[in-house]
């Protein structure tokens, strides 16, 4: 049962040149109690996935189109779902006709359709106005599930989208979740701490601010959850320039764990640590999350990070997807040329050493991506499909995803060939 | 072919026993000075101990990787090398000679000879200056290219050399207009053009995107063989390290600890502090088990460091010895040097760990699991 579905989500930054695709078109979806692999290299939009979640875009974000969905629940989003099929079968067959346009005009077409939907269903619900009896009442909360469904009550986007497209910044819906049911680990643990208080006092504070708690009590869990992640629980009264970069990234860590989130996202949660320090706090992350059975997604560039820590893996490339599926079928079964070239060309200490592969050309511009599937000019199997359409997801495996047309074809033991 | 002028053949082996040696690095040792506080009139000021005491040699053709955590000193004996900064005590013999106490009217002159890649392309490059200007400066400041179509000669082979092709097309360009893999390689075009004999690259790939990455270290590889310029490669990715070097010397708190041919070092690491350090490198493989990290606490201050083995704070194996008696180097099999007092033991698996000390998979023992 997903906790997280993030759906068709088009993300994208206003500069000076234009706009910048970050994310444009994204879809996965995060279980209970997993952790979620979100591997690619720098500018590819992983970060803006991440934060789009949490909802701390900059200001010159907007979310042009597309659904996250929180602790949704099942029968709302099957009836969603069957819903959003059928929209989309339509749609694709109206699309065919009329040689469709961009990917995220026809998402919105889809919306379209669901709306219309959704008033027919408020129609309904309000002729049951006034009745009684237990058929009615069976039937009223039938059509009230439908109707969350339709309206998007658990999307944590349209409760805090504005006009403008950009999300409210301190809207009360993402308020009362944030920190207390998504919480975010940053990259940057040595300026995440405000060098003039204490650590143990920012993490009060934050712990204050989302729960009732008293400063004894606020006090007494800190110290439980420093001891959680392995520092002595005395350091609460150090200031951060006290800590070392391990401890620092570990009391990060701590702070969102504070208020027992059902999801952490953790971004490059060991980017700037030494290996050994690394290695212990990958460690801990795992122990904990599987402890506290909460679910996380780590989002890094590291792919032996992932390997290590997570079960299911997402790799994205200039913005989109490129392969969706466990660690063992991303890393055995690779379906996405882009990944074959990312492992190709990774080092490792173990086995025979081998000569590194690398991928040609460089990673595009976000402002202007290329057409078609984005990862084209780089690609060794790009034809002339590639250049023009772009690839739809095909489900090569049992939740195994590649946005590649010839994901059939390259399934299975892909190899770099350049 | 034969840029490097020295009249030997580019691929000959040395054959006598110092032949090859370019760089020997004899008990270098660098001492920061740090400020002093107001108040502590008569103390000696605090020293950073960055370098204490490092040896090795590198010979022609050959890349030496230094590897090692953040503070034990590897870039500061990069900088060393490269007369960046003046080491405290030491040598340094540079195909004979020993550069350690240049004065500075000597270095100019003597800086073609040893070059430097630096980590970041984005800060080590000129914003204001074309590739052109960038490659071409060091042939200007060491005048060794008067005429101006010989250096553009020159500085084009370079950037050819340096896997940009065709030159013409990045010649003219400013840095903000190149990738990072392509500023990279610029930096290293920059360092190839004045024919050193030495190079020494500080992190080059760690800045850089994983699918650039190998195609700049790759690059690095093909010149090495292609001039048999030796390099000092720093970085403090084992993984890369181990794909570059022919030698790998790990540091540990301005000390060598463990120096070797590459697979001896990552396959039979003795050194405890070795050990740790490759048990812990993330393996991109989802099936690979993981073995112990055999180590304990954090890294102590180069302000104080630890007496005798400077390792004995995290060792599982420490005894008394270690804290009396610094440890000597051990060669455990030929050209695999430790520095511990019971390296030898170590070495044939005779020493076993105590069983409480060794950290489990799961990381330090927590409370309440």
């Amino acid at each position: 049962m997903p906790l997280l579905d993030v759906k068709d989500l088009y993300v994208h930054y206003k500069v000076k040149q234009g706009w910048v695709y970050a994310c444009d078109g994204v879809t996965t979806h995060l279980e209970r109690g997993e952790t979620l692999g979100l591997v690619g290299e720098s500018a590819c939009g992983k970060t803006t996935l991440g934060y789009s979640i949490s909802q701390l875009l900059p200001n010159n974000a907007f979310v042009r189109h597309g659904h996250v969905f929180f602790q949704e629940p099942e029968d709302v989003r099957v009836y969603r779902e069957k819903l959003e099929a059928w929209a989309e079968r339509k749609i694709r067959s109206q699309a065919m006709k009329a040689e469709a346009s961009g990917a995220m005009d026809r998402a919105r077409a889809v919306q379209k359709l669901l709306d219309g939907q959704r008033d027919r269903l408020e129609k309904d619900l309000a002729a049951l106005e006034g009745a009684t009896g237990p058929e009615a009442d069976r039937k009223r909360a039938a059509l009230s599930s439908q109707l969350a469904g339709l309206t998007h009550a658990y999307d944590l986007v349209a409760r805090s989208m504005s006009i403008d497209g950009r999300l409210r910044e301190y809207g009360p819906a993402i308020r009362s979740i944030r920190w207390k049911e998504i919480s975010m680990v940053f990259q940057g643990a040595m300026n995440a701490f405000n060098p003039v208080y204490t650590v143990g006092a920012q993490i009060i504070e934050a712990i204050q601010q989302h729960a009732d708690m008293d400063d004894e009590e606020a006090e007494a869990r800190v110290k439980e959850l420093f001891q959680l992640v392995g520092v002595p629980a005395d350091r609460i009264y150090n200031y951060p320039h006290e800590y070392s970069g391990g401890m620092r990234q570990r009391a990060m860590i701590a702070m969102a764990l504070a208020l027992n989130p059902s999801l952490v996202i953790a971004d490059e949660p060991t980017t700037a640590l030494d290996v050994i320090t690394q290695h212990r706090i990958l460690d801990q992350i795992r122990e904990i999350q599987k402890r506290l059975s909460m679910s996380m997604m780590i989002i890094t560039h590291d792919i032996s990070v992932v390997a290590k820590t997570a079960r299911r893996i997402n790799v994205m490339y200039a913005g989109r997807m490129a392969e969706q599926g466990t660690t063992k079928q991303v890393f055995q079964e690779t379906a996405h040329p882009y990944t074959a070239g990312l492992l190709a060309s990774f080092p490792a200490v173990t086995g025979a050493k081998r000569r590194l592969a690398s991928i040609p050309g460089n990673p595009p511009s976000l402002v202007s991506p290329p057409t078609g599937c984005r990862f084209h000019p780089r690609c060794p199997y790009a034809k002339d499909i590639c250049r023009r359409i772009d690839p739809p997801p095909i489900r090569v495996g049992d939740g195994h995803v590649s946005h590649c047309h010839f994901a059939e074809e390259l399934a299975g033991g892909l190899r770099w060939v350049v | 072919m034969g840029r490097l002028n020295s009249g030997s053949n580019p691929g000959s082996v040395p054959t006598s026993d110092d032949g090859g040696v370019i760089l020997r690095v004899t008990d270098l040792v660098k001492h920061f000075k740090l400020k002093k506080g107001y108040f502590v009139f008569g103390k000696p000021s605090p020293v950073v101990r960055a370098v204490d005491g490092v040896s090795f040699t590198v010979k022609r053709g050959e890349i030496l990787g230094l590897v090692g955590e953040s503070g034990c000193g590897k870039t500061t004996t990069g900088r060393l090398v490269t007369r960046l900064e003046t080491s405290t005590a030491g040598r340094i013999d540079f195909m004979g000679r020993d550069i350690a106490g240049l004065e500075e009217w000597e270095l100019k002159a003597f800086r073609k000879n040893i070059q430097m890649i630096f980590q970041d392309p984005y800060e080590s490059l000129n914003p204001r200056f074309t590739v052109l200007k960038t490659v071409s400066e060091p042939l200007v400041v060491q005048g060794l290219v008067p005429d101006f179509e010989e250096r553009v000669d020159r500085v084009t082979r370079a950037l050819e050399d340096a896997g940009l092709r065709p030159a013409e097309d990045i010649i003219e360009r400013f840095p903000h207009e190149l990738s990072g893999g392509q500023r990279q390689r610029v930096a290293i075009a920059r360092a190839l053009v004045v024919e050193p004999k030495c190079i020494i690259a500080d992190e080059p790939v760690s800045m850089l995107d994983v699918s650039i990455r190998a195609g700049v270290m790759n690059l690095m590889l093909d010149l090495r063989d292609k001039y048999r310029i030796p390099y000092i490669f720093i970085t403090h990715d084992i993984a890369v390290a181990r794909y570059m070097s022919d030698r790998i010397g790990v540091m540990y708190l301005g000390k060598l600890v463990e120096e070797g041919p590459t697979d001896d070092v990552i396959f039979k690491p003795t050194h405890p502090y070795t050990r740790a350090l490759i048990a812990a490198v993330p393996v991109p493989d989802p099936d690979y088990q993981y073995k112990p990290v055999p180590i304990t606490g954090d890294l102590p201050s180069p302000i104080n460091p630890p007496s005798g083995c400077r390792f004995r704070t995290r060792c599982i194996y420490a005894t008394d010895l270690c804290k009396e008696e610094s440890p000597p180097y051990i060669e455990v099999e030929t050209g695999h040097r430790v520095l511990c007092h019971y390296a030898a033991d170590l070495f044939a698996g005779r020493l076993q760990p105590p069983p409480a000390a060794l950290i489990p998979p799961g990381g330090p023992p927590a409370g309440g699991s």
